[in-house]
């Protein structure tokens, strides 16, 4: 069953409005160099006190999570009955390589609890709950490519299982010079890597649907994308050629990251040319990640 | 009520042994202690021991470049789940399988040994980038197995074997797939290790879950995988059903990121929310497994939530047999739950000797013999997360 997208946040390293997202696909400019996303939006939302100890992946989950319920345009409305799902390729990579450091530099007796804490993998969605004092369900989702499809299949399963009325859903991944290190030597970097967290504010409400719905998620062979993506406008988060599939990439605008799909689920239903569209994750080993959408007619 | 789901298949492997039926021998007749690490140093000045996997374990399935050893736990208890569930791997196809694994560190960049050598200055062996890369546990038993169903690494922390297994009931009563393979797998990592030590809740003795001198926890390693079918498929193949996932809630404090919030308001609205999926009453309940860590803070928070909630129902912790194994712990208290649902026995909950008379509840503390149908397992997570499934043990 379809679910209703209200709100949409995205920060990422071209900006943190969906207007931004939009110049960056128009605009011919093509980034050489990491796109980090500029973090002083947050101060609007959180008093710098509570982000003090805060790392950078959490903030970006944080930032999210706020540009999401202010462009749902219910900041201020008390979040009963709403669950947060994450999902992310690789997790807080940087605070994860911090915590390295101190292992290998200051010796096992003197790794540091806060950034031990902060590289588990499931503290991020934690401090939006508590942040936003959202104490429904909550998850996170760890599976590189795959994991924005994987996160949408959950919030769809919680909203069929009536465990929440809503979902704050969202996807973040961090730039790490050493992990882009890994991907040079493994010949897998991109020309641009990028970074940033997307949220999305789902729910089923029959009352009004602001940016679009999201009819399905899910994974298929590559020998069903023909039928699937049939009367639809397809994007893929890799530049890639598909066989009789006329394929749009943008992954270039905001730079890559596991999680790029969920940029271009944004994109995808904010542009005003198209109505339906399929999002692609497409993998080497033949498993499609197809997000398939419909904007809503009134925006 | 939704409909129940059935659990045709386990495995498991921890500290007690490599399969299901030798970690209920330990757990009823042979308990191990827990040690000092055999595979990293303890740094510390003070001991803090594990429970590890049995040696013999490495000798049958020797660790392998090209993945973590937490993702060879999960194949192990993966092929044993589904050798007692009647399937060979080859029977899964034609079939929609979906996989559902809970870990901590099969989705973690424990990259020390090429962070040792980035900060060298030294070209780093990029087999520990494909390691990591091979060895997410949900993706990598789809290709192990070729599934095409959906498949899904939770990161919960600890309750990540939990989650795991909930919402891979979920997909089998949403019809999402026929068959589920669910749990979690975890090794021991010194990252894991040294981190739990700098939080000051690592014990430096056998662990005493709700006992009044508890000091923390052991930490251990393992995996405990589960085979889940609909009745319809289960019937089908004629399958042997060894229980029933009948409730799943889930439920976040937002107080705390590391401790849970002392009163467990956030563990009685994830029971109360299994409940409500299960068309159970608390009355139902025969007994608990306990998340049961032996740190200070969570057998408060846990003790306090059940106090005056089951009334029928007796508690079990057994991490003082296997440790705290983390993303691995739900799964593998799963089974325990299930196989002493099976037997009607629950084994002594080995470290609480004084119970803590602080706490409104305690753990058996001798084997005790049940009669019930029902039963729980839950856990509790980093982050406030807080985890319940509810099982049957016949089928409906």
């Amino acid at each position: 069953m379809s679910m209703n997208v209200q709100g949409i946040g995205v920060a990422c390293g071209v900006g943190c409005t969906l207007d931004d997202l939009h110049a960056a696909v128009a605009s011919p400019y093509r980034p050489d160099k990491p796109l980090r996303v500029d973090m002083t939006q947050l101060n609007r939302f959180v008093p710098p006190r509570a982000l003090r100890r805060m790392d950078h992946f959490s903030k970006l989950a944080l930032l999210g999570a706020h540009l999401a319920l202010e462009n749902a345009q219910i900041q201020n409305a008390p979040l009963e009955r709403t669950g947060i799902i994450i999902a992310t390729g690789n997790g807080p990579t940087e605070t994860t390589f911090q915590l390295l450091e101190g292992l290998i530099e200051d010796g096992a007796s003197l790794v540091s609890p806060l950034a031990f804490t902060a590289s588990v993998h499931n503290i991020p969605a934690a401090t939006v709950g508590i942040q936003l004092k959202i104490s429904g369900p909550c998850s996170t989702i760890s599976q590189f490519r795959s994991s924005v499809v994987c996160g949408l299949q959950t919030a769809t399963l919680w909203l069929d299982e009536n465990r929440v009325d809503r979902i704050l859903f969202g996807c973040v991944d961090e730039y790490s010079k050493i992990l882009h290190n890994c991907m040079e030597q493994a010949g897998e970097a991109p020309p641009a890597q990028g970074e940033g967290a997307i949220f999305f504010l789902l729910d089923r409400d029959e009352d009004g649907v602001r940016h679009g719905r999201i009819e399905s998620a899910r994974t298929i062979r590559a020998d069903e994308l023909r039928a699937l993506t049939k009367d639809r406008t397809v994007s893929s988060d890799l530049p890639i050629e598909l066989k009789n599939i006329k394929t749009a990439c943008h992954v270039h605008a905001w730079g890559d990251m596991p999680t790029a799909q969920a940029f271009d689920l944004a994109y995808a239903l904010t542009q005003p040319e198209t109505d339906s569209h399929v999002c692609l994750s497409l993998e080497p080993n033949g498993r499609s990640h197809c997000i398939l959408s419909q904007k809503s007619r009134v925006h | 009520m939704d409909t129940p789901v059935l659990v045709t298949g386990m495995g498991c492997l921890s500290a007690c042994g490599l399969t299901v039926q030798e970690n209920m021998v330990t757990l009823f007749a042979s308990p191990v202690s827990p040690a000092l690490p055999r595979r990293f140093l303890c740094e510390h000045e003070a001991d803090y021991p594990v429970f590890e996997l049995p040696e013999r374990f490495f000798a049958l399935h020797p660790s392998r470049a090209e993945v973590f050893d937490t993702t060879i736990y999960a194949e192990a208890a993966a092929l044993e789940a589904l050798k007692s569930a009647g399937y060979a791997p080859d029977d899964l196809r034609g079939h929609r399988v979906g996989i559902c694994i809970g870990t901590t560190v099969g989705a973690s960049l424990n990259f020390l040994e090429y962070y040792r050598d980035y900060r060298k200055g030294t070209t780093p062996d990029i087999i520990h980038y494909h390691r990591f890369k091979n060895s997410n546990p949900a993706q990598h038993l789809a290709d192990l197995l070729s599934t095409t169903g959906p498949m899904q690494t939770v990161v919960n922390a600890c309750s990540s074997g939990t989650d795991a297994i909930g919402i891979g009931a979920g997909w089998i009563r949403h019809g999402l797939c026929d068959v589920a393979l669910v749990g979690g797998t975890d090794e021991l990592t010194p990252i894991a290790y040294n981190g739990f030590i700098s939080l000051h809740i690592t014990a430096d003795s056998p662990c005493k879950p709700f006992d009044k001198h508890r000091t923390g926890l052991n930490l251990g390693e393992g995996a405990g995988i589960l085979v889940l079918e609909s009745a319809y498929m289960a019937r089908k193949r004629g399958a042997t059903t060894l229980g029933t996932v009948l409730g799943y809630g889930t439920c976040a404090d937002a107080y705390h990121l590391t401790s849970p919030k002392p009163g467990g308001e956030g563990l009685r609205k994830a029971i109360s929310a299994a409940f409500d999926q299960s068309g159970l009453v608390p009355s139902d309940i025969g007994f608990v497994n306990l998340h049961g860590t032996a740190t200070p803070n969570n057998d408060v928070a846990e003790a306090h939530s059940l106090a005056g909630l089951l009334p029928n129902a007796l508690l079990s912790a057994t991490k003082g047999y296997t440790g705290h194994t983390l993303g691995a712990a739900g799964a593998i208290e799963a089974v325990f739950t299930l196989e002493c649902l099976q037997r009607q026995w629950l084994p002594a909950s080995r470290g609480c000797e004084t119970p803590d008379p602080a706490l409104p509840v305690s753990p058996v503390r001798g084997e005790t013999e049940v009669e019930t149908q029902y039963a729980i397992s839950q856990s509790l997570a980093f982050g406030g997360n807080n985890s319940v499934l509810i099982f049957g043990r016949t089928t409906l």
